[in-house]
């Protein structure tokens, strides 16, 4: 298994370097000059000339994206043209904000997702089940920054009961969580009926009864571990979304994490801001991807089996 | 249906046996009116093309047809005596697996793939017969050697198992708590014809030393002669014809199973799939008023269309529902 | 029991047509009435965006100072904006930006995504590892941030927020068509077509295509959805069609410092993308219902 997880990582580095050298490229041909951004319309040449020198910009493509290959490898993103800092510490820094958004999201949707599911399935085409489908097709249709708005007006204006900005206890986080989580957590309960309706179906399941099980410990002990084992790679890549997801509900809530960095830079045209928080949140959409294959091939059996077998092929 | 035994001396006595499915708006009607009885340690086979229901009949008597799909059960199932379809969940449950039992046609997708094998065996032991988890899993590996998989293998999971293996594994989960029947539901039709015998003889040997009764149900008349006591012809959901096995294979009357017989040249040649009788069953959804094997037969009368058939008796033992059977 | 479905299930389906089809899935999305609302309300509005400069009350630019914040009331039906632009009239204008957005986005992905993904599926070896390891690459980021990094680089405006959008969906598409396409591929007619010296050109067009494409009517109705709720994140963020065009997001956008005191100017535009969102995601999960043989019973 230490194998396949190193195998994995190698096989990641290709992409994250293509991942790298695209949003490099992309950047590098964003239309107007961030120098005379950055010194105004007073600057003279001269002025302007020693700017382009301090960040390298006057260096042809090749050797910029090279350089700024480099830096990656030592995990350094480059300085920031407005602030003059490093990228790398205020992505570092600010990280932990959009992690704990993202992950108590993630949470939450998973809490509240899969039971509501559960549910649905056992009770399927009932009105309970109908009701709960449409709701979750609503939250899926729902715009989370709007749904932010909604309940900050709600919970903070109207009631006065949650912060509607900034940082601090967990109470901070409430809002957030809600709106952001809710695309997921609709998407999350269908998902896991369907799966669910799929697998008590299943002939499996059929012998489970005809032993004579009750039938709560056939949904829970049969149904239920086969039904969640598609769920998993949707939560992984929810959790990615939400990642993404950051980017608004941040801005909405004035989170300091690196949704607003990017949104920030993207604004003042500050690039090595820009890519290093497009990059940097791609990287981390990698591992996560990677975490939740490996789960999966724990989960099931048949998984684990290949992989087993072919770290002992290699 | 006129039997002349009494209830007492039977395992199981099906009566007038009906099973209604919806689907879309309509009602299919995959059984109906099927009446056998089978003593203990006997074994009676159910033979029919697929989809004529033997299988519905099956799960009726576990009670454990699809719930979302489940129109009607009507009739009576008595099981030493006990009424079956109008038991309440509790009390039906404790018989499942301990007292009637049930292999499944499809072993590749019979057994939970995320659990090992021993397990899914022992969770029923330990259900039935109040063990604690260890001395279950002791039992189950018992369990799997009698059926001849080795115990260096209990801990894996299905998806490591071929076919027949898998097949082994579904005979001793359904055998695990010795049950007084054993339902088993084309149990060798999934198998590679070499495997076939193999399986077919463990569950017969298993069968005689636990002294199970066994309905079999297959459409492969070769396993009929070699295992079964009584035979019961099921068509469109409908008995048409029951005896002991001698009474029908010497003297098949009703003319569906003399189509099945006579497609069969040579008992020692596999020619157990081929589809012997010209033309399609009924659809189940629009079951004909007279006879559903009418559309098929070609001794068919407008009598045939017309009314329902009634099974007649011929001798002690042998049933057979057709008009143009007429002397005894 | 199976022949006893699939008989039945041809039966029912009677009127000649083979499940899958696109008559097959017209019939049977006629029979749900949540897919028909949608449709009606998408068609309803989209007609609305373009007479709407004509029967509605108030011109959607015509800014009136005295009439700033008006509350829903029978002058005007859904309140006024921070600078007195009738809202109604701003909404009805600004359907044509959303729809024509999820629309035309989702043809961008639709086009370079079934090229790619029919190139690749069809073809295999090099090619598909080609395309596949280039699609991984834009996998490798979260769907909005894809769209935000290139809108980042194309800049605001209405014909970007479709490029932006319509690139990061790519992936989706192709990945979805080359599955079709193996699996269409490796079928039995295939193999006729090409026995009788078939053009592959021909192959694609006329076989492969038609086969795959039931699944790829759920992913366009789905991709519509989808489509229009990033783009109106994107307004929202201020990359994608900007104030003072009646876009939704970007009413949105412009209404987020009044919502304290006059949250109808937030709810109103809000609930418009809701609702023409649910519609796409109605019709499209009518359609996937249609289609899944498992869900006929």
């Amino acid at each position: 298994m230490i194998r396949y997880i190193g195998k994995r990582l190698l096989q990641m580095i290709p992409i994250l370097l293509t991942v790298a050298i695209l949003i490099f490229t992309l950047m590098y041909f964003v239309p107007g000059d961030p120098v005379e951004i950055m010194l105004g319309d007073t600057a003279t040449p001269e002025q302007i000339a020693a700017a382009r020198a301090k960040f390298g910009l006057d260096k042809p493509y090749l050797i910029r994206l090279w350089n700024y290959l480099v830096g990656i490898v030592h995990l350094d993103f480059g300085t920031s043209y407005l602030q003059g800092s490093s990228v790398a510490s205020e992505l570092f820094l600010r990280f932990p904000r959009t992690l704990t958004l993202a992950s108590l999201s993630i949470l939450f949707t998973i809490v509240v997702g899969i039971p509501i599911g559960i549910q649905c399935a056992i009770h399927a085409n009932k009105l309970s089940d109908k009701i709960w489908m449409f709701l979750t097709m609503l939250g899926n249709s729902m715009p989370g920054f709007w749904l932010a708005l909604l309940l900050v007006i709600l919970f903070s204006v109207k009631l006065g009961l949650l912060p509607s900005n900034g940082t601090g206890g967990l109470e901070y986080y409430i809002l957030p969580v809600v709106a952001n989580s809710i695309g997921s957590l609709a998407d999350i309960a269908r998902q896991t009926r369907s799966s669910m309706l799929e697998v008590i179906r299943s002939d499996y399941v059929v012998t489970a009864r005809a032993k004579g099980l009750p039938e709560k410990e056939v949904i829970w002990k049969h149904a239920l571990p086969n039904a969640l084992i598609p769920i998993i790679t949707v939560c992984g890549s929810r959790f990615g979304f939400m990642l993404g997801g950051t980017v608004i509900i941040e801005s909405v809530f004035s989170i300091p994490g690196i949704g607003m960095y990017m949104v920030n830079g993207i604004n003042s045209r500050d690039y090595p801001v820009v890519q290093g928080s497009i990059i940097y949140i791609a990287f981390i959409f990698a591992f996560i991807m990677l975490i939740t294959d490996l789960i999966y091939a724990y989960v099931d059996p048949r998984i684990k089996a290949q992989y087993v077998k072919s770290v002992k092929k290699a | 249906m006129e039997h002349k035994k009494t209830e007492g001396q039977d395992l199981i006595s099906v009566k007038n046996l009906y099973v209604e499915y919806k689907s879309g708006g309509e009602t299919i009607h995959a059984v109906n009116g099927v009446s056998f009885d089978l003593e203990a340690g006997k074994t009676i086979g159910l033979v029919g093309e697929t989809g004529a229901g033997k299988t519905s009949i099956a799960r009726a008597i576990l009670r454990i047809l699809p719930d979302h799909a489940t129109k009607r059960v009507g009739g009576e199932i008595f099981f030493k005596g006990k009424e079956l379809l109008g038991l309440p969940e509790q009390e039906m449950r404790p018989l499942r697996g301990k007292s009637i039992s049930m292999i499944f046609q499809d072993p590749m997708t019979a057994l939970n793939p995320v659990k090992t094998v021993v397990e899914q065996i022992a969770e029923g032991i330990r259900l039935h017969q109040n063990m604690n988890r260890k001395d279950s899993l002791r039992a189950a590996i018992k369990m799997l050697e009698t059926v001849g998989i080795s115990q260096d293998r209990a801990y894996e999971y299905p998806h490591q198992f071929s076919g027949g293996m898998k097949q082994r594994v579904v005979i001793a989960i359904a055998l695990a708590c010795n049950p007084e029947l054993l339902i088993a539901d084309e149990p060798t039709t999934a198998l590679d014809v070499t495997i076939q015998a193999q399986v077919l003889d463990l569950m017969k040997k298993l069968q005689e030393e636990l002294g199970t009764a066994m309905i079999l149900i297959t459409h492969d008349l070769g396993v009929v002669a070699g295992v079964c006591d009584t035979v019961a012809v099921v068509y469109a959901g409908e008995l048409v014809e029951y005896g002991t096995k001698e009474d029908l294979f010497d003297h098949p009357r009703h003319p569906y199973t003399k189509g099945l017989f006579g497609a069969l040249p040579d008992l020692s040649k596999d020619v157990n799939r081929l589809s012997p009788v010209e033309g399609l069953p009924p659809d189940p959804s629009s079951l004909p008023v007279g006879c559903a094997f009418a559309s098929r037969c070609g001794y068919a009368t407008d009598k045939c269309q017309k009314g329902h058939v009634e099974m007649k008796r011929f001798g002690d033992t042998h049933y057979v529902r057709c008009n143009c059977c007429e002397e005894g | 029991m199976e022949k006893i479905k699939t008989s039945s299930a041809a039966k029912r389906s009677g009127e000649n047509d083979k499940p899958g089809s696109l008559p097959y899935i017209w019939r049977r999305l006629k029979k749900n009435p949540g897919a028909m609302l949608g449709l009606i309300f998408v068609t309803v509005l989209f007609l609305l965006s373009f007479v709407s400069p004509f029967i509605c009350r108030y011109d959607y630019q015509e800014i009136v100072m005295k009439s700033r914040f008006t509350l829903p009331c029978m002058e005007h039906l859904l309140g006024c904006d921070e600078v007195g632009r009738d809202i109604l009239s701003r909404i009805l204008y600004g359907a044509k930006y959303t729809l024509s957005i999820g629309v035309l986005s989702v043809v961008v992905s639709c086009i370079l995504g079934v090229i790619l993904g029919a190139v690749a599926g069809y073809f295999g070896g090099k090619i598909d590892t080609l395309i596949m390891r280039f699609l991984d690459v834009f996998q490798a980021f979260p769907n909005i941030l894809l769209a935000i990094a290139i809108s980042a680089v194309l800049g605001a405006g209405f014909d970007k927020v479709i490029y932006a959008i319509g690139i990061s969906g790519i992936p989706g598409f192709a990945r979805m068509m080359r599955a079709n396409i193996l699996t269409v591929r490796n079928s039995e007619f295939i193999e006729a077509a090409t026995s009788i010296n078939c053009s592959t050109f021909r192959i694609i067009v006329h076989h492969v295509i038609p086969n795959a494409i039931s699944p790829l009517i759920v992913q366009v109705a789905m991709g519509i959805a989808s489509a229009a709720l990033s783009a109106s994140g994107l307004s929202f963020l201020g990359f994608g069609v900007q104030a003072p065009t009646p876009e939704w997001g970007a009413m949105l956008a412009s209404a987020r410092g009044y919502m304290r005191d006059y949250p109808h100017m937030v709810i109103i535009p809000g609930l418009f993308i809701m609702m023409t969102v649910l519609s796409f995601n109605l019709v499209g999960d009518a359609i996937r219902d249609a289609l899944d043989p498992k869900l006929r019973d």
